[in-house]
């Protein structure tokens, strides 16, 4: 893993091959990139928090609610 | 038994659960990949401690980069097999009928977390526009899930090579690779729980759950939930399965 002396900017890529010369002589940009993604983590978790609070609501009006117009349901092409 | 009408071949089965199978093994094993507090998903224990379990996160690496490797060639596999049934899905997929589509999706979404009473309320009528051999929350996720797998792929891909071919020269390429393959997996997964919860859990869909281990649905089943896609095929000569 290659990580900087200077500035750890996590996330840290692992590197398999030679990634060259790894002392190096500057502290590391933060790049773009990896303040996008830093940026763009609590959104993603915001839309999976969503989509399982859906799924939370189904699953509740299944188990209350759900049985009983089951047949409605079916004829309404669901 | 009532009349039977096919849904998916040996091949859709088979790469279906294949690729659910692949996705499990790349979601655990790709979030132990990542190690900053600010986005880890399970705190930062969770890769520390799956990668000690492998002897280290680059083995972590290269057991990611395996499977997906696998992955990749198993879809490979399936459109050299079954270039025809890719080819009816992505059509299937991608076509789509704005009103009635999204008149289906909203009425839907209510009809399943609060039920038909916000709807008649509203003079709206719970009544769900037909649909064809996709429903359009299938459609929905199905795009989100090409278009994250080829997102994912080809990151993936220009990731791996970033320490072999690529120099220099590729490192603002390679770094925005790995925030967007992030951003494709996170949207895939989000609407991955809903496709779970209705394909698997929710009791309406039991005959679509079983079809992706038979292949074939009950004539009323794609009569009531298909209404489209079974004018379509009610006529065809029986069809086998
Ligand atoms: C435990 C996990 C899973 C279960 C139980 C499951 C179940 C199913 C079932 C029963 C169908 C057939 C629906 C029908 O033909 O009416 C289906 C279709 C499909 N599955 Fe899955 N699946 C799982 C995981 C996944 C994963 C991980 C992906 C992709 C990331 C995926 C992508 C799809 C797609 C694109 C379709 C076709 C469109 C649709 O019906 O939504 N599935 N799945």
């Amino acid at each position: 893993m290659v990580i900087n002396e200077k500035t750890d900017t996590k996330p840290n890529m692992y590197y398999i091959g030679s990634p060259g010369n790894t002392r190096w002589t500057r502290p590391a940009v933060v790049p773009a990139s990896m303040t996008a993604m830093k940026e763009a983590a609590p959104l993603v978790k915001g839309l999976v928090g969503l989509t399982g609070l859906g799924v939370l609501a189904m699953l509740g009006r299944q188990l209350f609610a759900g049985s009983t117009d089951k047949h409605e349901e079916e004829d309404r092409h669901g | 038994m009532a009349r039977q009408f096919k849904r998916h071949d040996r091949s859709d089965i088979f790469i279906h659960w294949f690729n659910a199978a692949c996705w499990l093994l790349l979601l655990v094993t790709g979030i132990g990949l990542i190690s900053n507090p600010a986005i880890d998903p399970f705190g930062s224990g969770y890769p520390a401690a799956l990668r000690a379990m492998v002897g280290g996160g680059g083995n972590l690496l290269v057991i990611h980069e395996v499977i997906g490797f696998v992955w990749m060639l198993g879809f490979i596999w399936y459109l050299a097999v079954n270039a025809r049934g890719s080819l009816f899905f992505l059509k299937e997929i991608f076509i789509v009928s704005p009103t009635r589509d999204m008149a289906w999706m909203m009425k839907k979404m209510v009809l399943m977390t609060l039920g038909p009473k916000p709807l008649k309320m509203m003079g709206v009528s719970p009544e769900l526009p037909p649909q064809g051999f996709y429903n359009m929350g299938q459609k929905a996720f199905a795009q989100a899930s090409v278009a994250g797998g080829v997102v994912i792929a080809v990151t993936g891909v220009i990731m791996f090579l970033s320490d072999k071919t690529f120099g220099q020269e590729a490192v603002g390429i390679v770094s925005w690779a790995v925030t967007l393959h992030f951003i494709a997996v996170g949207v895939v997964f989000a609407g991955l729980l809903v496709h779970i919860y209705m394909a698997a859990i929710s009791p309406e869909e039991r005959p679509g759950f079983r079809s992706m281990f038979t292949g074939h649905v009950p004539e009323d089943y794609a009569r009531h939930h298909h209404g489209l896609w079974y004018e379509k095929v009610k006529t065809a000569p029986k069809s086998e399965g």
